[in-house]
């Protein structure tokens, strides 16, 4: 018998059901830690680190969790304010302002399959390039299944905001894309 | 077509193509090892306190004779003005001891 959200939620604020969180946090472990490591530029470790934290607040916060919005969006919600916690933590540049490591090329593979994992590198890496709002912007507009006004309520901005954020980072991808691709290779 | 419009369907079909599931390998395991201690291990402790405090009170009311008789005398004066009579004052000590353990129980009850 598979419980709801909703059902988990409530057996853990009623008995403090750790089972029930588990199980939350197995549900949703995936999609954060893929939204973070979004969000931090593809830093897996660090991604992690955040996620760890963001359940963690969830716990605590969970009495606070309205059921007006989707338990996952409210964890995004939880994941993002982390990552801007870190970052200014940090105080670390943007990443947009680092150059793209010259010898992170694909490997060499079997011609079929070298488009598509060359494209999903030359993506990640120009996702490495934008500004943190560029990249939070797509990282939560696409892939997640949120929901445009969902997204723009996790980055606390105006509709309006975030999608100019996300024509920007659209319009930054695609010049970084066309450069990887006019670039002779090695 | 639209090279622009077709540049634009790739680079979402790009954006929109589905992460890979990340396998937990012991991630919720870590999440749970950092939870704080079940809160069951933390009520008896509450409670503790709670009737400890609520019975200290309760004795120095009853220890204190000239502190139980001012208490009683003010508490008297809050509920009824015009009883000052020494007569009441046994009872509204009594009130007042009941007033506080019970404070203490309910308080305990939440929890």
């Amino acid at each position: 018998m598979s419980f709801s959200d909703a059902d988990l939620i409530a057996r853990v604020l009623a008995d403090d059901d750790r089972n029930a969180f588990a199980e939350l946090v197995r549900r949703n472990q995936s999609a954060v830690r893929g939204l973070l490591r979004k969000l931090t530029g593809g830093d897996a470790q660090r991604a992690d680190d955040l996620a760890q934290d963001t359940f963690l607040r969830a716990y605590r916060r969970l009495g606070g969790f309205s059921g007006e919005t989707r338990f996952s969006a409210w964890l995004f919600r939880i994941a993002y304010r982390a990552f801007l916690t870190d970052l200014r933590t940090r105080k670390k540049l943007p990443l947009a302002q680092e150059e793209p490591d010259p010898e992170a090329e694909a490997p060499e593979v079997e011609a079929p399959l070298a488009e598509g994992a060359a494209r999903r590198l030359d993506l990640a890496r120009a996702m490495q390039r934008l500004d943190p709002e560029e990249r939070a912007a797509l990282a939560l507009t696409y892939g997640q299944d949120i929901s445009h006004e969902e997204a723009a309520k996790i980055l606390e901005w105006p509709l309006g905001t975030l999608k100019t954020q996300v024509a920007r980072a659209k319009e930054h991808l695609r010049k970084c894309l066309l450069d990887y691709e006019v670039r002779p290779s090695t | 077509m639209n090279p622009h419009h077709e540049d634009e369907e790739a680079l979402d079909a790009m954006l929109n193509a589905a992460d890979p599931y990340i396998d937990d390998a012991g991630f919720t395991a870590r999440v749970m090892e950092r939870l704080p201690a079940p809160r069951s291990s933390l009520v008896w402790v509450r409670v503790a306190i709670l009737l400890g405090a609520s019975v200290l009170a309760a004795l120095v009311l009853i220890l204190n004779r000239p502190l139980c008789v001012e208490l009683s005398r003010a508490f008297a004066r809050l509920t009824h003005p015009s009883a000052s009579s020494i007569s009441t004052l046994p009872l509204v000590s009594v009130v007042m001891l009941v007033m506080l353990l019970w404070a203490g129980l309910t308080a305990v009850a939440r929890e």
